[in-house]
């Protein structure tokens, strides 16, 4: 593997509060590092210092070859342009065609379900619709390491499961990943290693031991209700730890129940 | 060179579709409307008072100019250019493009006029010297004023009320610097640091063989200060920044 970015002693403070304390870590091309914690435990900050976008306050950035970062945020803000001619104009930058530019931006346009809003002002457009556009910039052209802070805020579930395919194929291509996220789902999906920050520390996070997942099942109304079932809607809640699935979900099945949704609980 | 002229197309791109362009535009069109309405036009100081009028007005578009800026956007764009140097050179070009095509509009009014009335509309014969003139002291005191205008940056200086009080303190003081430092001579020694823009007024002063010497002189001397204005403007944004 490749070393491409080493973090050397890495202190940031603001004001007198130490966000990231002396943090050594080296990240190898292709590796994809996702922070979760806590608002304000430093994952963004931890983002920025490697891009380079905040100086630490000690400690040093270095990269072992010249990277291109692409950068998707939280929250991504919009200019007085349409999209398609934002998206045109990071193409030109990127250093693309004209052609090949126009090629990917309908093409991505398209997978994002975007293709209708491409020609509206970008002042106009919704929150999720923004965040799609904030994507398709940082994908366009593919970076040597992309930033995600927050990625998929505001976003459709068929849009977080082309983001998720697009990123992991970027991934395969050698492309590092950086995610800062609440979510774990995305984390399980994107990330080979995941981090907290703990008092400015990094550690290695440890999921939930006995994972719980949340079932949401269906009946005709005749079936008795098991133990610790709730009602949701039209639909039945029940919350089981992973041991019992796999005993009390065929027999559910068997009384006539039908499984409408499944979800692991700390995601 | 080629990413410093896509960042600056980007950054024109965004400002002239944006608000922010609007007012400065209409003032200066109609203030220069109004300067050539009458015939006959003394060559001179209608040239002074537009390069003025140009100083003033991109001072205005230059202290504007960052107020659509988004800390994230500019974060995107910084990492796309890979460069610190490359970023704020292509938004200093962009401010230096906007100033000549401002400038434009000092040479279209007049030359129109100019053509509308045959020939006749100055004081005098207009001469090849006159349109190097414009030409050289439009964009000049344009891109001076833009840089100046620019300068008090929000990452400069944060209150942004102070700043646009110094901001048209310190264009009233460059157009009138020349007056004051002869009544009070020990000003020279704070006003080096403002564009000498009062000189327009007195670039025709002079045989008539020396013009293009002091044309070209002047021209370097304001392009420089706005070189300098953006280079000091960049160094404290980068190093306030990150």
């Amino acid at each position: 593997m490749t070393e491409i970015i080493t973090l050397d002693h890495i202190t940031k403070r603001y004001g007198g509060r130490t966000v990231l304390r002396g943090i050594c870590h080296t990240i190898c091309r292709g590796d994809a590092l996702a922070f979760v914690g806590h608002n304000g435990c430093g994952k963004s900050t931890i983002l920025k210092v490697i891009a380079k976008l905040v100086r630490p306050t000690a400690g040093k950035v270095i990269y072992h070859s010249p990277l291109l970062f692409h950068y998707i945020p939280e929250k991504f803000p919009p200019v007085s342009l349409s999209a398609r001619e934002y998206l045109l104009r990071m193409g030109a930058l990127s250093g693309m065609r004209q052609d090949e530019a126009v090629h990917r931006i309908r093409m991505l346009s398209e997978d994002f379900f975007l293709e209708e809003l491409l020609d509206s002002p970008m002042q106009s457009l919704s929150k999720g619709t923004l965040q799609k556009v904030g994507v398709i910039q940082a994908i366009l052209k593919r970076p040597d390491v992309l930033l995600l802070d927050e990625p998929l805020s505001g976003q459709d579930a068929a849009s977080q499961s082309v983001f998720i395919k697009k990123v992991n194929q970027l991934q395969e291509e050698g492309v590092t990943v950086f995610l800062a996220a609440h979510e774990l789902k995305l984390v399980h999906a994107v990330a080979q290693k995941a981090y907290t920050i703990k008092d400015g520390l990094l550690a290695v996070y440890v999921p939930q031991e006995t994972p719980f997942y949340r079932v949401l099942l269906e009946g005709n109304g005749t079936e008795k209700e098991p133990e610790g079932m709730t009602r949701q809607g039209r639909y039945h809640k029940l919350r089981l730890a992973e041991a019992e699935c796999d005993g009390l979900l065929p027999k559910l099945l068997s009384q006539g129940w039908k499984i409408r949704g499944m979800e692991r609980e700390d995601t | 060179m080629k990413r410093i002229v896509e960042l600056s197309n980007y950054q024109l791109r965004v400002y002239f579709k944006s608000s922010r362009f609007v007012m400065p535009f209409i003032v200066t069109v109609v203030f220069l409307a109004v300067l050539y309405s009458s015939r006959p036009v003394s060559i001179e100081s209608s040239f002074a008072l537009t390069c003025f009028l140009l100083f003033g007005v991109m001072a205005w578009a230059g202290y504007t100019f960052p107020s659509g800026e988004d800390t994230v956007m500019e974060q995107i764009l910084f990492l796309r250019v890979k460069s610190g140097l490359i970023y704020y050179a292509g938004k200093s070009v962009a401010l230096a493009a906007a100033a000549v095509l401002l400038s434009g509009f000092g040479i279209l009014i007049p030359g129109v006029q100019w053509l509308l009335h045959g020939g006749m509309f100055f004081d005098r014969a207009a001469e090849v010297s006159d349109l190097l003139a414009a030409l050289l002291l439009f964009p000049a005191c344009s891109f001076a004023g833009g840089a100046l205008g620019g300068l008090l940056h929000p990452v400069v200086i944060p209150e942004r009320k102070c700043a646009s009080l110094l901001t048209t303190l310190f264009v009233l003081l460059s157009v009138i610097r020349g007056p004051l430092v002869r009544e009070i001579p020990f000003l020279r020694a704070l006003f080096w640091v403002l564009p000498p823009v009062e000189g327009a007024a007195s670039v025709y002063m002079g045989t008539q063989d020396a013009l293009p010497a002091r044309l070209t002189g002047y021209f370097a001397a304001l392009f420089l200060y706005g070189v300098v204005y953006c280079v000091v403007k960049s160094l404290i944004c980068f190093y306030k920044k990150i």
